[in-house]
């Protein structure tokens, strides 16, 4: 089931309506409903792959327990491998068996002849990046003792499943999601309201930015042998708007919904494009994820002990991985590695946990520093991005090398690129809205600190006419779900 | 219940009607100033000079045949050749126009226009098409009513939603179906009677593709159920035709529209590869003939389908 579709305005008032009027007085309901609910909007989807999040479930379940009861320390070793390695194993089939094996066909064509392996028709199971990566915090946080298992299966399965987070994250981390399935949730007012007011403006990034921008970032890398440098220039910003508003719009209605039935979850985006270094950025892109490669792998190897050689490799390692956690093809590595080399200076320079801060916190404009540093953050971005968007290796150099060329000059030009003239008011109002806002949790929360309620409802309303005027009318799946 | 939750509801029920009263509103005000390029959800449309055409509509009676379908159907049954050979015709095709339109135009006029019989053009894409298209054209350039309301419950679909709200605004508050509409635009030039003939004629490049099709529209196919019958009832007689076509178009699974009008006993004349016409030389694209083409095409029904009829 899709945020943005008719089947999810339905079927979260009803879900709303039994948590709170039905299901409020028993924990364990409240829970139950939520397992019920969110297996119900995964199976909208598919039901066959139920069975992969019971399955998984199951085993985390088991090896938490199991975790509890012995003391043996090669014991427990094996039983966390064990969790690892169905859980990637998964991971692996689904994801990137047909990867590898392509990848070694292309080194030795030989074997594709011998060995008989044969690449395999299978459906990538929605979400199952970020459920995987969920449930394995749970048991490396129970394997280093620092969260107690659960026996409460239902609450686990709820942590596991729960739907508003399930197919795209944020991928909360045990020790702050699981506590909340085990007290009884309250309705708390200000949270809900807030929740809304995250949902909407989730709504708006995804369905006004980002789709919009995707019809012409779409068009633009489809058709790039035939466009000039500065076409697929704009392209690639128009495909920067897109990931952000799609992923982060994503995250903003996960975070509004879970707010609705009293849960916190993290933030995931904060405001990652006024950054004013990589370092910076990387702090406010997917929080959720980055802080999991840096307490699950990047400290185990060591983090930031160590000499320099070590600090580097470990920074590569990082973004590595996490190039491939995004997809099983070698330009979402490359992706990753850019990234890495963005970073380096930083690292070898020390500088990079020199932007803590807010961008501007004390002023309304940026001061010329700043303001450098998030135009020359924001291009480097940019350029990662092609990467990350292209079919291939070959066609992000294409298209770098289009760009890199003296059509970079000439104005950009395809027929249809004039309907383009909207979006860009749309996209300059956004960043307007967000850099008001980039001191919040999401852009628009402090519009409650209108004080007129009249004002107020009409901003919304505003925002609900502009979603309404320039949402796609068939409903568009977010790219982060092929993760 | 509790206190804060009682708030919260409270709060969705005073909201709710703000947000949809300052929604319409805002339609409104969009419509009035906003420029077109701005206007991705707000349509109103007069490409296939349905206003123009529904207000003859509203003039006419007692006719011999009434043409309905899409473009194919304003553009490849010219008026002026049925005349000449003793028919009364009336077109009230439209653009992109599928059943769930059919239906609704059919409602409205075909008492009036009484014809002896009717030519419903078809082709697959009238049974895939989510026919949001045609249904802005229809509710921006005729009256709206019941009907109208209706395709915005059967789309649930923003730009049918927006166009409806500004259409019953303008429709109701200003002269807008009053207004003339140019008859001629770009090489398109509105003919008596409904038909639309291109001016400068044109050719095409011939073309070999295969348009996915599969007949899974249960709208449609009960909107054009519903038609059927709705003419039959009228003791009017229906005949199916697809018009001409390049020759090398084709459409997956095209049979399965063909096996759904033999079940239902329907009089149906498949000309899409009529082997009189050029594709080069009688089309201006792959699925529209250009003058030349139709005389050829109007000609050629003139002479064997209609000549038995009346």
């Amino acid at each position: 089931m899709l945020f943005n579709s008719i089947e999810f305005a339905l079927f979260l008032p009803i879900v709303f309506l039994l948590y709170w009027f039905i299901a409020h007085k028993n924990l364990s309901v409240q829970n139950f409903l939520i397992v019920l609910a969110s297996y119900v909007f995964y199976g909208w989807w598919d039901w066959r792959f139920l069975s992969l999040i019971i399955f998984s479930t199951l085993i985390d379940y088991s090896i938490g327990l199991a975790l509890k009861q012995t003391s043996s320390e090669v014991k427990r070793k094996v039983l966390l491998w064990t969790s690892i390695s169905i859980n990637l194993g998964f991971l692996g089939i689904f994801k990137y068996y047909n990867f590898f094996l392509d990848s070694l066909y292309n080194l030795m064509p030989g074997l594709q002849t011998t060995n008989g392996f044969n690449t395999l028709d299978i459906i990538l199971p929605v979400g199952i990046s970020f459920y995987t990566f969920q449930t394995l915090s749970y048991t490396i946080d129970v394997y280093r003792k620092q969260l107690e298992p659960t026996k409460d299966f239902i609450a686990f399965s709820a942590f596991v499943s729960f739907f508003p987070q399930l197919v795209a994250g944020p991928i909360e981390r045990a020790t702050n999601l699981l506590p909340q399935f085990y007290k009884k949730r309250n309705f708390n007012y200000n949270l809900a309201v807030n929740g809304l007011k995250q949902i909407l403006w989730g709504l708006f990034k995804k369905v006004v930015i980002a789709d919009n921008c995707a019809v012409f970032a779409n068009y633009i890398f489809e058709n790039s042998s035939d466009l000039s440098g500065s076409t697929l220039l704009l392209g690639s910003l128009f495909f920067t708007f897109q990931i952000y508003g799609d992923f982060s719009g994503y995250s903003d209605i996960a975070i509004g919904t879970s707010r609705l039935f009293g849960f916190r979850l993290m933030q995931n985006f904060a405001f990652p494009y006024f950054s004013r270094d990589i370092a910076e950025f990387w702090r406010r892109w997917h929080i959720s994820l980055s802080t999991w490669f840096r307490d699950y792998l990047y400290i185990p190897l060591g983090g930031s002990q160590g000499g320099m050689a070590m600090k580097i490799r470990n920074t590569f390692i990082i973004f590595l991985v996490s190039g491939f956690w995004h997809g099983a093809n070698w330009n979402f590595i490359i992706w990753g590695g850019l990234n890495a080399l963005y970073f380096l200076p930083l690292l070898v320079l020390k500088k990079n946990r020199q932007n803590l801060d807010i961008i501007a916190s004390n002023s309304y404009i940026p001061s010329l520093k700043d303001f450098f540093g998030m135009v020359s953050t924001f291009t480097l971005t940019v350029f990662a991005w092609i990467f990350f968007r292209a079919e291939n290796v070959n066609h992000a150099l294409n298209i770098l090398s289009k760009i890199f060329s003296r059509s970079l000059l000439s104005v950009p030009y395809y027929n249809g690129l004039s309907k383009a003239i909207g979006l860009v008011i749309l996209i300059f109002l956004f960043l307007v809205i967000e850099w008001m806002g980039r001191k919040n949790q999401f852009a628009i929360e402090n519009v409650s600190l209108i004080k007129k309620r009249p004002m107020r409802l009409t901003f919304y309303a505003f925002i609900v006419f502009l979603i309404g005027m320039f949402m796609h009318t068939s409903e568009m799946e977010f790219i982060y779900f092929q993760f | 219940m509790n206190k804060e939750l009682t708030k919260f509801i409270k709060l969705i029920i005073t909201t709710i009607p703000f947000i949809i009263v300052s929604y319409l509103l805002l339609i409104i005000l969009w419509g009035v100033i906003s420029p077109s390029f701005m206007n991705d959800n707000l349509a109103v449309p007069s490409y296939g000079f349905l206003k123009t055409r529904l207000k003859e509509a509203k003039t006419t009676s007692n006719v011999n045949i009434v043409f309905l379908g899409s473009s194919r159907a304003y553009r490849h049954y010219d008026t002026r050749i049925f005349e000449v050979n003793g028919y009364k015709t009336f077109n009230l095709g439209s653009s992109a126009q599928t059943f769930l339109q059919t239906e609704i135009l059919s409602k409205r006029n075909l008492k009036r226009l009484n014809p002896d019989f009717i030519i419903l053009d078809i082709y697959p894409e009238m049974f895939s098409s989510d026919g949001v298209e045609s249904s802005i054209d229809l509710i921006a350039n005729d009256n709206n009513d019941w009907d109208t309301f209706n395709l915005n419950l059967k789309h649930l679909n923003a730009k049918v939603f927006n166009s409806y709200i500004y259409s019953l605004f303008q429709q109701n508050f200003t002269a807008s179906l009053h207004k003339k509409e140019p008859l001629q635009r770009g090489s398109s030039k509105y003919v008596k009677g409904g038909y639309v003939e291109r001016k400068s004629g044109g050719t095409s490049e011939p073309s070999n593709d295969t348009i996915l099709f599969d007949l899974k529209n249960n709208n449609q196919i009960e909107a054009f159920l519903r038609t059927v019958n709705y003419i039959r009832n009228q003791g009017i007689e229906l005949i199916l035709v697809q018009s001409p076509r390049h020759s090398q178009l084709e459409y997956t699974q095209e049979s399965k529209m063909d096996s759904l009008i033999k079940k239902n006993d329907l009089e149906y004349i498949n000309l899409s590869d009529f082997n009189s016409l050029n594709d080069t030389i009688d089309f201006t694209d792959p699925l529209h003939l250009n003058q030349k083409g139709v005389k050829i095409f109007n000609s050629y029904l003139i002479r064997t389908v209609l000549k038995d009829k009346i």
